[in-house]
């Protein structure tokens, strides 16, 4: 375990203070939930702590968020998280009062959790496919796919049918 | 276009998270982590990383407790109360971390350490001694080593010497780890330097390892139940919660009188779930835990599932008639409601159990809680001719709580107010085919029912 110094240190607060926002809003994506998301973010930053000081400068957001995934893909190996997927409608209907939280929170926690991390980092966190790809630790094409059939599972669901009747491929 | 869309709808659809997690908290628990870690490596190969960790009350000589000093910028975490239970979920391995400051009341020492030289603990799986367990901490820790733990892991106070360098108090810890065994549905034995409960005239010395071990039985007694819980803030807030709402009343118990527990007013905080599961004695003549069970050298154990919480405080559940008899067991009568003949046994549900372990109670009805978040147990087995009881407990764990409709296939639905229970007249293994079944209604999540 690495020592840790006052800048070490300092450089982790301020990196929790700027950073863990856009983790958390990440992390609620992933879980759907706003006490897990958090849970989730300092958990990764609990485990990421102890090799602060051999993370490179500027690798710090992308070694979290890869240990937010794969402390989120543990998590959710036992099923028992109340993570119940949401059933998917028979006949996809528009309201125009449409609870846009509760809909995209069932129509993600209806994803696979790779599927669902996919859709998070590409069209959330905005990075490429190589990075999700690095991210989640497969290839780009796995990427790829579990893209295209997530948001295949997406256009089932009211509110999120029109903005994905495109493909989303870019 | 697409994709530009699909962006704005992700970030529009995420709602205010809260106040801003802080980094010094982060780094305060990024702290007390490694340092557990650091012993937990310590206590041999084999063993996985911790899973576990347990920060225990400081239980001074005269039986009060000091709990641990607060941490700066730990505002959400209430250290104040003896325990804190972290862990990640279905952990097979545990780690559990002690430590006891010596003088008070305690009379002199009579040498050698009292506590670690003997301490161990060994699983049980209704009774029997499960094979394979490992023990870190006699097999692979000096006193040294757990001197420096102490020590580098901030827990150092002072205290008596013991055998222990000076300034160093009693403390320890350890790691066991049955492979593949998830630790929820296990019972834990534990002794120190040999001494059981029952025994009527301990030295103060004595008296202090038995504290210890009652403590840590304790700890490990409501770490099981909360198995599937992980290492969050929220865990923390829930578990003070719990330990706050339901203190011991150790006047409730008059067997224990005399005992470590009226003792040591240490355990005032500690939740029901403390409480042993009373077995029919076997070679104890008192104890304060009627009914203990003595099995080798096991001093007495606990099942995790064998108290109900939600229910009037420290009720205990009827395992066997031994607690009943023994122990102020608060009844629950359950309403009525008209059970389902079935002509033909309702088929299973889809799928299997996602809980790791099924509990196995042996009792003549099966006691399943539905707790916020996750019921207790996950999983029960069901043999033939066992009766079952749900018990809304939406009000544990300091929620409030919320009516249930259980809506168990075969059976007319029942509703609960939080902290009622039902118990279901019709044996499940006359309306329910053998296999996997759920309940259902339940808030946050059904229990499972593995019906033989």
């Amino acid at each position: 375990v690495e020592a840790h110094g006052v800048t070490t240190d300092e450089d982790f607060r301020q990196f929790v203070a700027a950073r863990q926002g856009s983790l958390r809003r990440a992390a609620w994506l992933l879980t759907g939930d706003a006490s897990l998301a958090e849970d989730l973010v300092q958990t990764a930053l609990i485990k990421s702590w102890p090799h602060w000081s051999s993370i490179s400068e500027g690798a710090a957001e992308a070694y979290v968020r890869r240990t937010m995934l794969t402390t989120y893909a543990s998590w959710w190996r036992r099923k028992w998280r109340g993570e119940v997927p949401g059933a998917v409608p028979d006949a996809p209907a528009r309201e125009a009062d449409l609870d846009l939280t509760a809909s995209v929170r069932t129509a993600l926690l209806s994803l696979p959790r790779k599927q669902r991390a996919a859709v998070v980092l590409r069209y959330f966190e905005d990075l490429s496919e190589a990075q999700t790809a690095e991210a989640l630790g497969c290839s780009v094409g796995n990427v790829k796919s579990q893209t295209s059939r997530a948001l295949d599972k997406l256009r089932t669901f009211p509110g999120l049918a029109d903005v994905l009747t495109q493909g989303a491929d870019r | 276009m697409t994709e530009d869309r699909l962006s704005e709808l992700l970030r529009a659809a995420v709602p205010d998270l809260g106040p801003a997690l802080s980094g010094d908290v982060v780094l305060d628990k990024a702290r007390r982590r490694r340092s557990l870690r650091r012993v937990a490596t310590v206590s041999g190969a084999g063993l996985l990383a911790i899973a576990v960790a347990v920060p225990l009350a400081l239980v001074r000589g005269d039986g009060s407790t000091a709990s641990p000093t607060p941490a700066a910028n730990a505002p959400e975490l209430n250290l104040g109360t003896p325990v804190s239970v972290t862990l990640r979920p279905a952990p097979s391995s545990v780690l559990v971390q002690y430590r006891m400051t010596g003088g008070g009341g305690l009379g002199p020492s009579p040498g050698p350490d009292p506590i670690l030289p003997s301490f161990a603990v060994r699983l049980y799986d209704d009774g029997t001694l499960i094979s394979g367990l490992k023990v870190g901490h006699l097999d692979a820790k000096s006193v040294d080593e757990v001197k420096d733990a102490i020590v580098e892991a901030g827990l150092d106070q002072g205290g008596r010497d013991y055998g222990l360098p000076t300034n160093v108090a009693h403390g320890g810890q350890y790691v066991f780890e049955v492979p593949g065994v998830p630790l929820s549905g296990v019972t834990y034995g534990i002794t120190v330097n040999g001494i059981s409960s029952s025994d009527a005239a301990l030295s103060p010395d004595q008296r202090s390892a038995r504290a210890a071990a009652l403590h840590v039985m304790q700890v490990l007694s409501s770490a099981a139940s909360y198995a599937h819980e992980s290492y969050t803030p929220t865990t923390y807030s829930r578990y003070s919660q719990l330990l706050a709402a339901d203190p011991i009343d150790v006047a409730a118990y008059p067997a224990w009188t005399g005992s470590a527990l009226d003792h040591g007013k240490s355990f005032g905080a500690a939740h029901c779930m403390a409480v042993a599961d009373p077995k029919a004695d076997a070679g104890f003549a008192t104890g304060y835990v009627p009914g203990s069970t003595r099995i080798g050298d096991v001093a007495w154990y606990v099942k995790y599932d064998a108290v109900l919480p939600g229910e009037t405080p420290c009720s205990i559940a009827p395992i066997n008639s031994a607690i009943a008899t023994n122990h102020p067991v608060t009844t629950v009568t359950p309403p009525t409601a008209t059970e389902t003949s079935s002509p033909s046994l309702v088929p299973v549900d889809p799928g299997g159990p996602a809980a790791g372990a099924c509990a196995e109670p042996t009792t003549d009805v099966a006691t399943v809680i539905l707790n916020p978040d996750t019921p207790m147990p996950r999983c029960t087995k069901i043999r033939p001719g066992q009766k079952l009881r749900i018990v809304n407990g939406s009000n544990n764990f300091g929620q409030t709580g919320a009516e249930m409709t259980i809506t168990l296939r075969g059976y007319s639905a029942v509703t609960l107010q939080p902290g009622e229970g039902h118990t279901y007249e019709q044996p499940l293994s006359e309306v329910l085919a053998p296999g996997y079944h759920r309940t259902g209604g339940g808030l946050y999540g059904d229990a499972e029912l593995l019906v033989e």
